[in-house]
């Protein structure tokens, strides 16, 4: 045996292994027990797992990134300047919970312009846990304080080989960890400022994320060999911020096992200057509830418009109208009324996939325990083919299933760029023998009721998402007996 | 699940080993402590078997090699990122010169090879124990060590008898020191 080679050999891994941080076992299990609880395909990989001879290795001798505006560690990860105050390992970094929380630049105003160092940790740029969207109020960090590191790793979905900050030309990143229970499991989440050279470089990284969810193939099959679908859905956006769920399903609709992601994933991507920031819910399905999308991406931006740019308005950028174009009276039996239906996008951003769900509001002319609009049929005019089409008579209720409900989907999405407005033209008549169709002790009679609009983004496989609350508009009309 | 003091035990007592020797397979530290971190997360869920396997040591080893190796994933490390809680990572272990032409040297062989060569050179195991770990013949464990040093050979002079032609008088070529 070479003794000599041997000897290089066992220094080079000697150097590794002085070189190396234990995370520690109380990660590993407390990982493993993730892992366990969310079912993910942990190949059942023994010493007996046979590797295949197509693996490819990258080999990079001296990984250190080049291009750190600052001198780091030779492991490659900096310290924290010491002025800067640690964050509450239980909420996430010492800064406003939100935008309300007066400490952030005000709507609408444009940040401090401050240059981002990736070496630098400011408080003020982080979100904190209190504010995350889904919360319970539960999401604890999983650090004291956010890490700063250079070496490069694959972050995001994307259809390139290349690890991120390559991919992106990235300096480097600070990143927090959090955990969370929802739903009885466990969930985890990221939050991490990637800093650019320059605020075009940061720009330019946040359209080629764009461009990568929008474009790339998602795998077909799962680490278990079963085949499954992947889907990639815009949820929101605003002011230069975007939020994704990413999922992965199997045929029968329940959760994938993609490799090394977990089948349920929200993401929410920002940029500010020369920091792009990501934040990553995973777990379970609980994480892909969209509803608080936009008012997290308002607290994402109002946070890190700290390194400069715009800070946004706290309106939604959406507004939905709906105006008679009539009589606003019912008749049962009588002649139908006439609505339209408005969407504007007053975003200075093209805001996709987008549908307006009208609603029937309750009806004080029904003595049902639960006030329901009494049937009726409701059309929307389609100009394409110089019809009137039925939708589907969508009433209120006791809940927001009306709007939320997966399916409850009348006009094909669509996209609206800056400034642009559609026009949608209904109309709605009740159904003359609504009385006799309620049980016996029931009756129609006269009242006062309403049509509501709410925007919703669908999401395939998934309940809807609704666009905020201000994105909603009502229609009283007056419910009479012939 | 039981036995957290027996799993910390193990843990601390053999991480760092285990990333060395990860290491010396991949090339890449970052990648390394990632996919070892992994392992032992996977240890942790079938804890009781993997202890009685008698070799949780190799089982990790075989699992962090195979996570290293996996190519093609998609945000293959965000959840080890996440896992592994960001306190301090990086790669400089200060390679010498003949470290660094030794790790080039390694570069220019094949996976399989790299990684017989490492459990034989590094580890310590026979073949038929590596061909165990690799779940491979060990006539296939043969030849690829013996390719690997002869593809090695260029470069390591201890590996010159398996190619002829070759005069080098120092272990590694410092001809080759720096490359990349």
């Amino acid at each position: 045996m070479p003794e000599s080679f041997q000897n290089l050999l066992s220094a080079i891994a000697q150097s590794a292994s002085a070189s190396a941080t234990p995370v520690g076992a109380d990660a590993a299990r407390r990982r493993g027990r993730q892992r366990s609880v969310r079912q993910r395909a942990v190949a059942c990989v023994a010493a007996t797992v046979l590797v295949g001879g197509s693996a490819t290795v990258a080999l990079a001798v001296a990984a250190g990134h080049g291009g750190t505006p600052k001198p780091i560690t030779n492991s490659g990860t900096a310290t924290p300047d010491a002025g800067s105050a640690p964050p509450s390992p239980s909420a996430g970094p010492s800064t406003p919970g939100s935008p309300s929380a007066g400490a952030s630049p005000g709507a609408g105003a444009t940040g401090s312009g401050m240059i981002g160092d990736l070496n630098t940790i400011v408080p003020g740029a982080w979100t904190s846990a209190g504010a995350f969207a889904l919360t319970p109020g539960s999401w604890t960090a999983n650090m004291a304080r956010p890490a700063i590191h250079t070496a490069d790793r694959q972050w995001f979905y994307s259809c390139h080989s290349a690890d991120t900050l390559t991919h992106l030309g990235a300096l480097g990143y600070q990143e927090l960890t959090y955990g969370a229970t929802m739903g009885g499991s466990p969930v985890g989440a990221d939050q991490v400022l990637f800093f650019f050279r320059s605020n075009g470089a940061a720009e330019q990284a946040l359209g080629t994320v764009q461009n990568d969810y929008a474009h790339c193939p998602e795998p077909a099959t799962g680490v278990n060999g079963v085949p499954m679908t992947g889907t990639v859905q815009q949820t929101e956006t605003l002011d230069g911020g975007y939020a994704w769920v990413h999922t992965f399903r199997t045929a029968q609709g329940s959760p994938a096992q993609p490799a090394d992601i977990p089948a349920d994933n929200h993401e929410f991507f920002v940029q500010r200057g020369d920091a792009l920031e990501m934040v990553w819910f995973g777990g379970n399905p609980t994480v892909d509830d969209s509803r608080n999308d936009l008012t997290f991406l308002a607290d994402l931006e109002s946070n890190l418009c700290v390194y400069g740019g715009h800070c946004p308005a706290t309106t939604h950028p959406l507004a939905a109208s709906i105006n008679a174009t009539g009589s606003t009276t019912l008749r049962l039996g009588g002649s139908a009324i006439e609505f339209t239906v408005g969407v504007t996008n007053e975003s200075n951003d093209t805001i996709r996939n987008i549908t307006p769900v009208v609603s029937l509001g309750r009806c004080t002319c029904v003595n049902t325990p639960l006030p329901i609009m009494p049937p009726g049929v409701l059309q929307r005019w389609d100009s394409a083919g110089g019809t009137w089409k039925t939708q589907f008579y969508d009433t209120e209720g006791s809940g927001m299933d009306f709007v939320l409900s997966p399916g409850v989907v009348q006009v094909p999405p669509f996209d609206l760029g800056p400034g642009q407005s559609v026009t949608f033209r209904y109309r709605l008549q009740l159904d003359p023998a609504s009385s006799d169709k309620l049980p016996a002790q029931y009756h129609v009679s006269n009242g006062t009721a309403s049509v509501g609009v709410s925007l919703v983004h669908p999401i395939a496989n998934s309940a809807n998402a609704q666009i905020g609350n201000a994105s909603a508009a009502r229609l009283p009309v007056t419910v009479v007996l012939n | 699940m039981g036995d957290e003091l027996g799993f910390d035990e193990f843990y601390a007592a053999s991480f760092r080993r285990l990333v060395g020797q990860l290491y010396a397979m991949t090339g890449s530290l970052a990648d390394s402590e990632d996919a070892v971190q992994e392992a032992y997360a996977r240890a942790w869920q079938r804890w009781d078997k993997v202890r009685e396997y008698g070799a949780p040591e190799a089982w990790i080893r075989t699992v962090a090699y195979r996570i290293a190796v996996s190519a093609g994933r998609k945000a293959k490390n965000r959840l080890l990122a996440h896992g592994r809680h960001g306190e301090g990572r990086g790669f400089s272990p200060g390679l010498s010169p003949d470290h660094l032409a030794l790790m080039s040297a390694l570069r220019r062989i094949s996976a399989d090879q790299r990684r017989v060569i490492v459990l034989h050179y590094l580890v310590g195991l026979s073949v038929d124990e590596i061909a165990d770990e690799t779940a491979s013949p060990a006539g296939t464990v043969k030849a690829w060590l013996s390719r690997g040093r002869k593809a090695m050979a260029p470069y390591v002079s201890e590996f010159a008898d398996t190619a002829p032609g070759t005069l080098q008088t120092k272990t590694i070529l410092r001809t080759e020191a720096g490359e990349e």
